[in-house]
């Protein structure tokens, strides 16, 4: 019984015993995890492209790495959008008489655009993930 | 006996909590919404036959609404005022001017005045390389231009004795400004402005002034190319981040440079976009005064200056001269510097690489 009470004694005077320590560490290690997935998720974050008409948002395209699709809008049936394989969109066709559109080509990184004046078309590459982890705000 | 347990469980607790938050700041540290500062962004399709992108920092939807309002009207004023292919009802523009010309003073918004005097400026520092009474010639490439996009199989050339003949046409000396009757005339009929390289840059200006006045301290109005920024993030007090086009449009890099900055115009003018084919050759739309030719020096620059109506008035004269000349020329100016591009290769300013992100 004193033995015991001996004990008791000394575990109140000492603030964390080592298997405290040890939830603490593995407390921290969760955190520090968690943060680093969260992290990563950020920056593994896809974009997409969004296709404005007349400035109206009319379609939101992920831009994922998969098979190669063209599509045409009711709203702009002139223009031919093309997706890629390596996750980028371009006009492909468009009725405009200048081509500025098909002229400037794939887009795929966030903050890339191209419009078709005539046509009051717009593709704008949007980053999922916020402001703060994006590399660009704008393309000039 | 307890009380050890309970204090422990307590400090376990406190130390997860902790843990927690850090979590949860390093989370919301990349939430924009932090600091009652929000992003908005807004996208322009038609004045000035381009986009126009507006990036905000603001408090609520309301005051981004209301930037977004002054922004809209702005630039539907300012097109109808620097069109010089289609006129307006109700107001003298640049066409206006032109449809006078030999005929009559035609009395303009003393933006228009401002901005003529600009470009007289801009024709004199550069000797010529930028000319806003160079329409005569440009309207001639344009129409070639254009036929040439819509039938590709007859596109051609424009005839040099044309050119020559056209080029008669467009001394700057014959654009007459009084300032006081508010009046601007053209004084060789045969003569006519195109404001394409100037005035989006000039308007983009005007419109952050009046933003500025009404009190936004946060935000990039990018006009066709002209970026103009305001401040910093206001979320997070980090400099804009403005990526720099590459001219080869088929290359993986998008962006060549990212530039780091506050309280700046970024402007980028280029042959890559606006251009047609004949025999294989690409023909772009920067013509050179002296050949009348597209001009060959480079395939674009990007000019970084305190003010988007500079940058914008000398981009298309960078375009026009031989590298020397045009570093000499931005030494002269307060605060801007320069990126050209051709064949891939870069050229600078002393004092551009200070701009560049370092991450």
């Amino acid at each position: 019984m004193a033995g015991q009470d001996n004990k008791l004694d000394k575990g109140k005077r000492v603030f964390m015993r080592p298997t405290d320590l040890l939830i603490v560490g593995l407390i921290l290690l969760a955190g520090l995890s968690s943060y680093l997935i969260f992290k990563n998720q950020n920056i593994s974050a896809d974009t997409e492209a969004h296709i404005f008409f007349e400035n109206e948002l009319i379609a939101v395209l992920p831009l994922t790495e998969d098979e190669e699709k063209d599509l045409v809008y009711r709203q702009c049936p002139g223009i031919t959008f093309r997706l890629y394989k390596d996750g980028s969109i371009a006009f492909l066709e468009s009725s405009c008489p200048d081509k500025v559109c098909i002229n400037s080509g794939k887009m795929s990184e966030a903050g890339d655009w191209a419009a078709c004046l005539p046509n009051r078309v717009l593709v704008r590459v949007v980053g999922l993930n916020d402001s703060e982890v994006q590399d660009v705000d704008l393309i000039g | 006996m307890r009380k050890p347990y309970f204090v422990r469980a307590i400090s376990i607790l406190l130390l997860l909590l902790l843990a927690s938050t850090g979590i949860a700041c390093s989370v919301s540290e990349k939430n924009p919404a932090k600091g009652g500062s929000l992003r908005f962004e807004q996208n322009f399709v038609g004045p000035f036959d381009t986009v126009t992108t507006l990036l905000a920092y603001c408090n609520d939807e309301a005051s981004f609404q209301q930037l977004e309002k002054l922004v809209r009207e702005d630039l539907d004023y300012y097109h109808s005022l620097f069109d010089f292919y289609d006129n307006h009802p109700g107001v003298n523009n640049i066409k206006t001017i032109n449809d006078e010309a030999g005929k009559t003073g035609v009395e303009v918004d003393p933006v228009i005045i401002d901005f003529l005097e600009q470009c007289i400026w801009a024709e004199n520092i550069t000797e010529g390389r930028v000319n806003v009474a160079f329409g005569s010639v440009l309207s001639i490439w344009h129409r070639v231009r254009t036929e040439g996009i819509e039938n590709p199989m007859q596109a051609s050339l424009p005839s040099q004795e044309e050119l020559e003949l056209a080029n008669l046409h467009t001394d700057i000396n014959k654009l007459e400004i009084d300032k006081e009757a508010g009046t601007v005339y053209l004084a060789d009929p045969g003569m006519s402005l195109d404001v394409g390289s100037g005035s989006k840059g000039y308007a983009c200006e005007l419109i952050t002034e009046r933003a500025v006045a009404a009190g936004f301290e946060s935000f990039v109005i990018s006009l066709g190319g002209n970026v103009r920024c305001v401040g910093v993030k206001s979320d997070s007090g980090m400099m804009w981040k403005i990526g720099v086009r590459n001219p080869d449009v088929e290359a993986e890099n998008k962006v060549l440079d990212v530039l780091s900055v506050a309280d700046k115009a970024i402007v980028t003018s280029g042959i890559y976009e606006r251009y047609y084919t004949v025999d294989d050759i690409r023909y772009h739309h920067i013509i050179h005064p002296d050949t009348l030719m597209p001009s060959r020096f480079f395939d674009s620059v990007t000019m970084i200056a305190p003010d988007a109506k500079v940058a914008d008035a000398l981009t298309t004269a960078l375009l026009n001269m031989p590298l020397e000349e045009g570093q000499e020329l931005l030494a002269a100016l307060e605060g801007c510097e320069a990126l050209w591009i051709k064949d891939g290769q870069r050229y600078t300013t002393t004092g551009y690489d200070d701009l560049l992100a370092s991450d």
